[in-house]
């Protein structure tokens, strides 16, 4: 049986960003080994080949990367974006705090 | 009045069955008079891009989300005159088996409405059954349209992977996702796959496609029952409705032998690895700055994790499932492993395919459960798709069709799988059954 601490969720929600709750948390930690479980079956599987079918490996015939028409204008993405200034969007600060505008 | 406001007008009468999340005014439906789908009235999936319409993937995640382009599918669809005539709800980012997971909350069965209508595209079946519409899309990428057809007595087409542009799909598993028509018969599934499939620069996964219709020699014509999925705990009553179905095959003189898919119990655990990694990956881009919704924070580090909070709980389940498989320690065990099993599966598929032209299963091991009946057990829940996932994992077309009701007045749906390109046999087969058959025309009588 697979066993996951709240440690190790913590340190998983972190590295994709994500935050959960306390209640979250421990429900994670029933419902993860449970399905970690029945995945488990895989690593008994007898597999004929090591190697994997090209179309899981990557694309073929992959086209340029060229700016085309259906790029979105600045116009557009501004109506996406939250915030949005001098045609730029506005990224909250890596380091520190943001300065309010 | 029109044909797209006698629908929306129904659709709001039909308000409980929370089958649609958004509906245009009905003077808004864009009409046309030209075009292979006019007069077709049909509802779209809501992880399928609108322009100017809100997207939300059933998801709080996307509140203020105005789609600023078409999918490919849905610009096909316009130029063939179709009329456009809500979104359909859907289980969060397309992950579940009940819409349960909709942020929106579930959407009921037509046929029952203390069930669920199957999912994720479970508003889609939902519509179509409820005669709210002439046909809808869903995606489909461990059974999400042909579970729900089933549930719902509706016919609904998983294409051949590649064949139908993914541009414009808020993007769950892309190695797998593949949208598709759900409609009451396989006449209209061949009308509306034949507008939508075919290569898309947008798309580099599609592939050269042109959709040609076929008959069936039914003399030279051999049906593979694949073992392993008929030795499944199924319910006796969807067991003998797909037991007829071959039947009803063999009458017209097929040729039906026993085959075998060897690696078929690996497929739900791989996929199980599969999904959720491409999922990690996928919803990273959901972050608070590249769309509206965005939680005020200090730094960056805060509004990530406060704008992602917005996440259901089975969403966040998978993001760290997956993020778990591709973690370094757990890479080689899980994700290539399952990647490995995946490789075999297409493998065991394709030299079924040199055997037979067709495979039949049933579609799900049970009819439609109750709202709330599996909410709480992830693994239960999970295994409403065990006889689809194999068909995605494959990159083989598959299409679930009414093969008839248990006692209690619950829809069976079957299926039939063909090789990769061969969608014609299968909506062909389907065909021909709903030619001498009625169990696709029933309609529920909603209470």
């Amino acid at each position: 049986m697979s066993e996951i601490s709240v440690t190790e969720i913590e340190r998983l929600a972190a590295l994709v960003r994500l935050e959960l709750t306390e209640a979250e948390k421990q429900n994670l930690t029933t419902d993860l080994p449970k399905i970690l479980n029945f995945v488990e079956q895989l690593r008994l599987a007898k597999l004929e080949s090591d190697s994997l079918d090209k179309e899981v490996l990557a694309l073929e015939d992959l086209r340029s990367d060229e700016v085309s028409e259906t790029n979105l204008s600045l116009g557009e993405i501004e109506k996406l974006a939250p915030q949005f200034k001098n045609d730029q969007v506005i990224v909250p600060a890596v380091f520190g705090e943001s300065e309010d505008e | 009045m029109s044909k797209a406001h006698d629908y929306i007008k129904k659709a709001e009468q039909q308000k409980d069955l929370n089958t649609f999340l958004f509906m245009p005014e009905p003077g808004a439906v864009r009409m046309c008079d030209d075009g292979e789908l006019k007069n077709y009235a049909l509802a779209i999936k809501d992880n399928i891009q609108i322009k100017d319409w809100p997207t939300t993937a059933s998801s709080k995640i996307l509140d203020g989300f105005i789609a600023p382009y078409d999918a490919t599918v849905i610009k096909k669809l316009k130029t063939a005159g179709a009329m456009l005539i809500g979104k359909t709800n859907l289980d969060e980012f397309a992950m579940g088996s009940s819409t349960e997971n909709s942020a929106f909350g579930v959407t009921k069965n037509p046929w029952d409405k203390e069930r669920v209508p199957g999912g994720s595209s479970g508003g889609s079946a939902s519509a179509v059954a409820a005669d709210l519409c002439d046909a809808a899309l869903g995606s489909d990428t461990g059974g999400s349209i042909r579970q729900p057809a089933a549930f719902c007595g509706v016919t609904g087409l998983k294409p051949t992977y590649g064949s139908v542009s993914r541009y414009g799909l808020l993007a769950l598993a892309s190695s797998l996702d593949v949208i598709g028509p759900l409609t009451r018969s396989a006449e209209d599934v061949e009308k509306i796959f034949q507008v939508i499939s075919g290569k898309d620069e947008l798309d580099q996964t599609t592939i050269d496609y042109n959709y040609q219709p076929t008959e069936i020699d039914w003399s030279n014509f051999t049906i593979g029952l694949p073992k392993e999925l008929w030795q499944i705990e199924l319910d006796p009553e969807i067991k003998a409705q797909t037991e007829a179905l071959v039947e009803f095959y063999k009458q017209k003189g097929v040729k039906v032998i026993e085959v075998s898919l060897p690696s078929s119990d690996l497929a739900l655990p791989a996929y199980y690895i599969i999904l959720p990694s491409e999922v990690s990956a996928n919803l990273a881009r959901y972050d608070g700055i590249r769309y509206q919704k965005s939680a005020e924070a200090k730094n960056l580090l805060e509004k990530y994790l406060h704008t992602r909070a917005n996440f259901g709980p089975e969403v966040k389940r998978r993001i760290l499932l997956g993020t778990y498989s591709l973690s370094v320690g757990h890479y080689d065990d899980y994700y290539m492993i399952a990647e490995r099993v995946r490789t075999q599966i297409k493998k065991e598929y394709a030299e079924v395919f040199g055997q037979v032209d067709m495979l039949i299963t049933a579609t799900t091991p049970t009819p439609a459960f109750k709202i709330g009946e599996k909410a709480s057990d992830p693994i239960e829940m999970y295994k409403s798709d065990l006889l689809t996932v194999a068909a995605n994992l494959a990159g083989v077309p598959a299409l679930s069709l009414p093969v008839g009701f248990t006692k209690a007045g619950l829809p069976i749906g079957a299926q039939l799988i063909s090789a990769r390109k061969n969608d014609n046999i299968i909506i062909a087969a389907a065909k021909a059954f709903q030619k001498e058959t009625d169990f696709h025309q029933q309609t529920p009588k909603i209470k």
